[in-house]
């Protein structure tokens, strides 16, 4: 018979992952049969910095049955449709990379294909024009469509949050609180291990009050307490494909219209984020310092805020890569203990998610099986290192040479895989991204399309219809759009309606 | 007899252009022995003029080969499927006019009759909600149908154009088929007694032939020549002296139908184009400064104008356009008001009639009096048309509608007026332009009804018509749901 060994969790770490983990831990796994303590210090700051999220995050509080209002309301957030990126192809383009499908799948090949022989044919539109996100965030406008009324001719509309990550963490905290999760107060200054094993058996605070626990996760951020410091789990560098590796972040007042997306421009040497929320709007410069200095690249940010700084600046540091293992003996790590992938495409949440999913999928009884972290090993690996290829693309096809910075990515030499994956797009017009992989054929199709990478060919099955089928199908996608379009309203008259926290700046 | 060997058109504009380009493709197609020349005359088109035709102009784009959606993406066009009518009836009144019917004849009796018992008994809906045309234009919709040879409806569309990219397009097609035309003035019109034996030219060279055709416009520099070529004014029917037309910003949503709001001194015309929006202002100096016209308007319609460029304007027709070997074709003809897509209406219709008649013989009297019978018949119905509108206004208490609604109207308008009140029939005369449903629309629209109905409705019991009334609503819905919007139509075709 079975017995349940592991009965006590300590979540090591009390930012946005080490919340996200106790809330999941607390709502699935329950604290009837398990203690989970939390441990976290007021002396360590958290870097949450205002933070912009992708669509899968809504699997995660449906999980944890989270009302979406409120939830809205009470971290400040705003709706995002999806990205914006100015300047990555050359100075002065942008293209934006929406959530959400572009067109209508027909007979059995992607939208881009017939849009691809249509616009051979001289057909005049961007294909960004026929997704829905992408029109609805240039006009400033955003829904739900959950709730519309008539039949669903048309895909929902896809879309996730920008939300103040601190407030993320507090209204998680109550969450867990309620449930029974511990948090335990103090600043971490042991670590025991079995001297066998190797195992962790308890974390030493600086009280003196240890923590003792059967199963370590380790959410203490880029450190990676116990994770690297402790059990030396390793670390692939990826630098020299993401040379990035320092951010600096300051907020500012809200300022023109409540945008319904981030935004990334390119910069001299990386590139800035801009991500709004209902009371400010979240910045941040993220760059190479064999580039630019950490004071002109922080000079480069201040000048280039559109809403007076409601803080001092601050700069993280960082080195893009994975751990080698994010599970290891009793300690798994979540967060940015397992990697760090610079916030291009919004994936650091994201991640966190899916770590706690698998966590939860493989959440141990009896011990530590080897062969089990070996596959969650595997598995985190692949998500890293598909998000990672993604990220490079963004950098390796942009036509830029200004800059030092942009002449090296644009000539570096990148993964085996992702050559393949370009060069099989270039080829087909679509990627065949296998069916696990995050980033599917239209956020490719997005990015490179919008990059100005275009396809050779496209799917022989768009040529199987008739050119003025073709042009019908086509209009009537693009008027369907337009009409949903049509009866949207703004952005931030949508979150006045439903959603407004008591500090909404928008009047 | 003399074979006809040589024509000359002296002609501006749309009016000129067309009519040679017209020509041009009718002798080559049928490899006719005539030579042809077209003398230019200086432009008299303002900044901002445009063109709004019903969609029987397609047949003159037909004529001339022109590529419609082309030649919309050139001249800046856009489709119309209907003309709102406001404030006809008094401010916050309004119908919708489709190039379509309404309803269905069950038992051969028209839709008509059913729909004014049912509406009689208290049915809220217009005559109009049963036309698929007038859904569509109202949804904003490019009409499509799902399947081929829908049940009931033909609906189509007119359309506007810029009118100086418009005739731009038309005389490059025009000079590329090979016209032979120099731009010049006419100097003076020397006569015979076959009519015009020569035309003295600002150069002082003389040019002659055996047939002029006079497309100068409202000038009728040759026609006006002419001793029974004289002008009738029809300005006691229209009170309509200035138009003005103005630009605003392009519409979003983009309408799928103009709108023709009556006011105080006359009318309002908005109409959506593919890069702006086109306001033309009918009126009458006699109610109303055009400064004050300008500013009222621009309040009523809540926009602002650009550019208004005001004209003179004054009914007319040519009872003789053909006189000897002279035929005036458009504006030299007959003037109208666009108040219904009437832009270049008479130079379609002139242009239909001479392809027909044609002469082969200098000696053209007969050609003459058929086609002047014809033109005559025609304008005087599109006349008719027009005046119904005034005749039939609820706008009491402003002086400019209430003389138009006390005036008195030609014998054929009235007939027709009796008719439908007596009776609810159409009257049908030869050479209608105007279809019956057009005219039925008219005067549903303006409230006209009979208390005579058909005897033949009452075989259809009250539950039964209104449950074909809602399978009619039913279709209509469906059918215009399907159909793309005319703003994203236009944004993937021209």
């Amino acid at each position: 018979m079975n017995k349940n060994t592991i009965r006590k969790v300590v979540i090591v770490g009390g930012g946005t992952a080490g919340w996200m983990t106790a809330a999941a831990l607390s709502k699935v796994m329950g604290c009837q049969n398990y203690d989970i303590t939390l441990v976290e210090s007021d002396q360590i700051g958290t870097v949450g910095v205002g933070e912009a999220t992708i669509p899968m995050i809504m699997f995660f509080n449906k999980v944890l049955e989270i009302n979406e209002f409120e939830f809205v309301r009470e971290t400040n957030a705003t709706f995002k449709l999806g990205i914006e990126f100015v300047n990555w192809k050359n100075i002065g383009s942008s293209y934006f990379h929406p959530f959400g499908l572009m067109g209508v799948d027909m007979d059995g090949v992607t939208f881009s294909h017939f849009w691809q022989r249509w616009k051979n044919e001289g057909g005049n539109l961007d294909f960004s024009k026929f997704n829905i996100e992408t029109e609805a965030a240039l006009s400033c406008k955003f829904m739900k469509t959950d709730h519309e009324r008539g039949p669903a001719i048309l895909p929902p509309i896809n879309y996730a949050y920008h939300f103040d990550a601190g407030l993320y963490a507090a209204y998680l905290k109550k969450y867990s609180e309620k449930r029974g999760v511990i948090r335990q107060e103090g600043k971490i200054t042991q670590v025991k291990q079995n001297p066998t094993t190797g195992y962790i058996e308890s974390v030493v605070l600086e009280s003196g009050v240890e923590v003792k626990g059967d199963f370590f996760i380790d959410c203490s951020g880029f450190r990676g307490l116990l994770i690297e410091e402790t059990l030396k789990a390793g670390y692939h560098d990826w630098s020299h494909w993401l040379p990035v590796n320092r951010a600096v972040a300051v907020p500012c007042e809200s300022a023109g219209e409540l945008l319904p997306y981030t935004r990334a421009t390119a910069q001299e040497a990386g590139w800035q984020w801009r991500i709004p929320l209902q009371h400010r709007t979240g910045n941040g410069y993220v760059f190479c310092n064999n580039f630019i200095s950490e004071d002109e690249a922080t000079s480069k940010l201040m000048s280039r805020l559109d809403g007076a700084p409601r803080a001092e600046p601050r700069v993280l540091k960082f080195v893009t890569g994975a751990r080698k293992k994010c599970w290891d003996k009793n300690c798994l790590a979540i967060g940015l203990a397992s990697g760090f992938l610079e916030p291009l495409e919004s994936t650091s949440i994201h991640l966190v998610q899916v770590t706690i999913a698998k966590l939860l999928t493989m959440f141990p009884r009896d011990g530590f099986n080897e062969l089990l972290i070996k596959r969650f090993n595997d598995e985190m690996h692949w998500e890293y290192d598909d998000i990672k290829d993604f990220l490079i693309a963004h950098y390796k096809i942009t036509e830029r040479e200004d800059t030092e910075f942009w002449r090296y990515v644009k000539n570096m030499p990148i993964p085996d895989r992702l050559q393949e994956k370009l060069d099989t797009f270039r080829a087909r017009g679509e990627m065949m991204v296998p069916l696990n992989e995050l980033f599917k054929e239209n956020s490719w199709f997005s990015v490179l399309a919008g990059q100005g990478f275009m396809p050779e060919a496209y799917h022989p099955v768009a040529d199987s219809i008739s050119d003025d089928e073709l042009r019908l199908r086509l209009t009537k996608i693009r008027s369907g759009i337009q009409n949903r379009l049509n009866s949207m309203p703004k952005h931030a008259d949508f979150i006045r309606d439903n959603c407004a926290s008591a500090m909404m700046k928008h009047a | 007899m003399n074979a006809l060997k040589r024509i000359v058109v002296v002609g501006r504009d749309a009016d000129g252009w067309i009519t040679a380009f017209m020509l041009q493709k009718t002798i080559a197609a049928h490899k006719l022995d005539i030579e042809l020349e077209f003398l230019e005359l200086p432009s008299d088109v303002n900044d901002g003029d445009f063109f709004s035709v019903q969609p029987s102009h397609r047949l003159l784009h037909d004529m001339l080969g022109a590529k419609e959606q082309t030649l919309l993406r050139l001249s800046g066009g856009m489709y119309s499927f209907g003309q709102r009518y406001n404030n006809w009836f008094g401010n916050g009144s309004s119908y919708m006019q489709s190039f379509d019917r309404s309803g269905v004849d069950f038992n051969q009796v028209p839709f008509y009759h059913y729909w004014q018992k049912a509406a009689n008994s208290g049915l809220k809906l217009p005559f109009e909600a049963f036309n698929v045309g007038a859904a569509a234009a109202l949804a904003g919709r490019y009409v499509v149908f799902e399947q081929v040879g829908s049940t009931f409806s033909h609906a189509s569309s007119g359309y506007q154009f810029e009118a100086r990219a418009y005739i731009a397009t038309i005389a490059k097609a025009a000079i590329a088929a090979g016209l032979k035309h120099r731009a010049t003035g006419i100097h003076q019109v020397k006569q015979s007694d076959l009519g015009i034996s020569a035309l003295v030219l600002s150069d002082g060279s003389e040019v002659t032939a055996d047939l002029f055709i006079d497309a100068s416009g409202y000038e009728a520099l040759l026609i006006n020549q002419l001793a029974s070529g004289a002008v009738e004014s029809w300005a006691s029917a229209f009170p309509v002296d200035r138009l003005i037309v103005a630009s605003a910003p392009k519409l979003t949503p983009l309408p799928a139908f103009n709108q023709i709001s009556a006011f105080k001194a006359g009318w309002v015309g908005i109409y959506p184009l593919l890069n702006k929006t086109t306001i033309n202002i009918a009126c009458s100096s006699k109610h109303g400064k055009t400064s004050d016209v300008l500013e009222r308007v621009s309040a009523s319609i809540g926009m602002k104008l650009f550019n208004p460029v005001e004209t003179l304007f004054a009914a007319n027709h040519r009872p003789n356009p053909w006189v000897k070997n002279c035929i005036a074709l458009g504006s030299a003809a007959t003037n109208l008001e666009p108040l219904d897509g009437t832009h270049l209406l008479s130079l379609h219709l002139g242009l239909s009639a001479l392809r027909g008649l044609l002469p082969q013989y200098t000696d053209c009297a007969a050609e003459a009096a058929i086609f002047n019978r014809s033109m005559n018949k025609q304008m005087e119905s599109v006349r008719d048309y027009l005046l119904a509108r005034y005749k039939l206004n609820k706008r009491f208490g402003d002086a400019f509608w209430d003389a138009a609604r006390a005036q008195t109207v030609p014998d054929t308008l009235a007939y027709r007026i009796d008719l439908f009140k007596s009776r609810g029939v159409i009257a049908q005369m030869e050479d209608d332009v105007f279809i019956p449903e057009d005219w039925l629309a008219l005067f549903v629209g303006n409230q006209l009804s009979t208390s005579n109905l058909d005897a033949l409705i009452d075989k259809i019991p009250d539950d039964e018509l209104m449950s074909k009334f809602q399978q009619l609503l039913t279709y209509i819905k469906t059918e215009v749901e399907k159909m793309p919007l005319l703003q994203s139509y236009t944004e993937m075709t021209l």
